[in-house]
């Protein structure tokens, strides 16, 4: 569960990046956090991990609290959640099969255990034959999916996807979607941040957004603003 | 690779302070060569018996740092005195036997060149011994020398420890700046610092000891084929073999390698992990 209670964000140069953000979602949901570039959604994204405290304001995270935690705490708070970043933040490194494998090692699954987790995990994500490869050696979509295997692996209580369709072609956004979809399904918590318009549309599901830092509608439905993106 | 710069660096840092180790070793061994030719020559009274020799040397030799004593008769000083004049000792031979004018005495070795007057006073206060010959100049001039050398080797090792302590540190702050993606992507997916911080560590640990063993090599190769070949060229003093001082260069290596590598990397790694 994830409560943000009248939260403002201000940056030492000046920006006001939330002023008085108040949500709930409820364990199981499916919630797209909408907005313009600007509007407050990687703030967001950075308190429910704790990259950042907010200036003021309570936020609740899986039983964490945001400002009062130690600071040990915070892995412990980031393996309660799956995240797929925007940019994948694949270890280059690492092949496919270590970087999905990492969230298990980081929590001391027996190696037994991961190797009857990981390729399982990987047939979700439909990614299996690229299991030897390296990062650079994947598409796009294909890294994506990687991503998203290795959020899911430790089968967090919320999966949060960082403008999960900016980076690949139509066809994948609506492959990984559907994932997605399948993945809240299983009950686990789905918040999908974008600002893709036609995605939040296809789907009838509950809708934050957000315009200079604040909650201006919280709906299911469509995209309630419609000036161009 | 950032492995093989690293490795480069702390070979070369190593090598310079192994030098300068075995620098030091050789002079104090040198010094310690010259110390041993030292001797006090305590001439012994004509009053004096020679049943009493015995028991005079008993005391002599157990003295602190009397390292050995050896007994000249006059007719061996004699002797040798002619052999130094070589043709010219022909003159000396009006002094033999009874009219031999020398005395008899004691040629008396110091262990410990600090102790050198100390025993040379003692032995000339004795009421057998009517007095003492010895080189208190030359040993004095010695032992400052000898403090000199030491002094500046420990020196020049300090300074060349902190100088490639900064550079290797550096060279690590950039291997880890390479690899700041990976760990903060580490951190996004919930790893502890612990856990993010050990195969660092490790990883800085066996480039430490890679670097010790490969500089000890070098080492060893350098001393014994270039150093020794050349040494014995010159036919000048010979180099303190190489067996005899490779425990303490393995250790100053080894020691060098790991509080290098090992608390070198974590240190370093402390900046990415609180960001």
């Amino acid at each position: 569960m994830i409560v943000f209670d009248d939260v403002y964000k201000k940056y030492p140069n000046g920006t006001n990046a939330l002023n008085g953000v108040s949500f709930k979602i409820d364990d199981g949901e499916f919630v797209f956090v909408v907005g313009h570039s600007g509007a407050g959604k990687s703030t967001i994204i950075k308190m429910l991990m704790h990259e950042d405290k907010p200036t003021y304001g309570e936020i609740n995270v899986n039983g964490f609290d945001i400002n009062k935690m130690r600071k040990r705490k915070i892995p412990f708070l980031r393996r309660t959640m799956g995240v797929v970043f925007q940019d994948f933040r694949l270890i280059e490194t690492m092949t496919v099969f270590e970087n999905v494998a990492f969230p298990l090692r980081v929590v001391g699954t027996s190696r037994r255990v991961i190797r009857r987790r990981v390729p399982y995990v990987l047939g979700i994500v439909r990614l299996s034959h690229k299991a030897k490869n390296y990062p650079k050696e994947l598409s796009g979509g294909e890294q994506q999916r990687a991503a998203l295997a290795r959020a899911l692996v430790n089968n967090p209580r919320i999966i949060i996807a960082d403008e999960p369709t900016g980076n690949v072609d139509p066809v994948m956004a609506k492959e990984i979607m559907e994932l997605l979809s399948e993945i809240n399904k299983m009950g686990t918590t789905v918040i999908v941040v974008t600002h893709d318009k036609d995605l939040v549309n296809t789907f009838n599901k509950r809708v934050i957004t957000l315009e200079d830092g604040k909650v201006i509608s919280d709906q299911t439905g469509g995209y309630i603003i419609h000036e161009e993106f | 690779m950032m492995t093989t710069a690293s490795v480069s660096v702390l070979v070369a840092c190593m090598l310079i302070i192994g030098t300068a180790f075995l620098f030091a070793q050789n002079v104090s061994a040198f010094m310690a060569k010259i110390e041993q030719q030292n001797e006090i020559v305590a001439f012994i009274d004509e009053k004096v018996p020679e049943e009493e020799y015995q028991s005079l040397k008993a005391r002599i030799e157990a003295l602190d740092s009397v390292a050995e004593i050896r007994f000249v008769t006059k007719d061996q000083a004699l002797l040798d005195y002619r052999a130094q004049l070589g043709e010219d000792g022909a003159y000396l031979d009006a002094f033999s036997g009874e009219e031999n004018p020398l005395r008899n005495s004691f040629v008396i070795t110091i262990s410990d060149l600090d102790n050198f007057k100390k025993v040379s006073e003692t032995v000339s206060g004795m009421e057998e011994i009517d007095h003492v010959r010895d080189t208190q100049d030359i040993v004095n001039v010695l032992l400052s020398l000898r403090n000199v050398v030491q002094i500046l080797g420990i020196w020049i090792m300090i300074i060349l420890g902190v100088v490639s302590l900064f550079i290797i540190s550096n060279t690590i702050k950039i291997a880890m700046h390479n690899r700041r993606h990976e760990i903060s992507i580490m951190k996004y997916i919930g790893a502890t610092n612990r856990f993010i911080r050990w195969p660092f560590v490790l990883e800085g640990l066996f480039i430490g000891i890679l670097s010790a063993a490969v500089c000890f090599g070098l080492q060893w190769y350098i001393y014994t084929y270039v150093m020794g070949r050349l040494f014995a060229a010159l036919n000048f003093v010979s180099l303190v073999p190489f067996s005899q001082l490779y425990p303490g260069i393995a250790a100053i290596f080894v020691g060098i390698g790991v509080i290098v590598g090992g608390f070198g990397s974590a240190a370093s790694i402390r900046k990415y992990l609180d960001a």
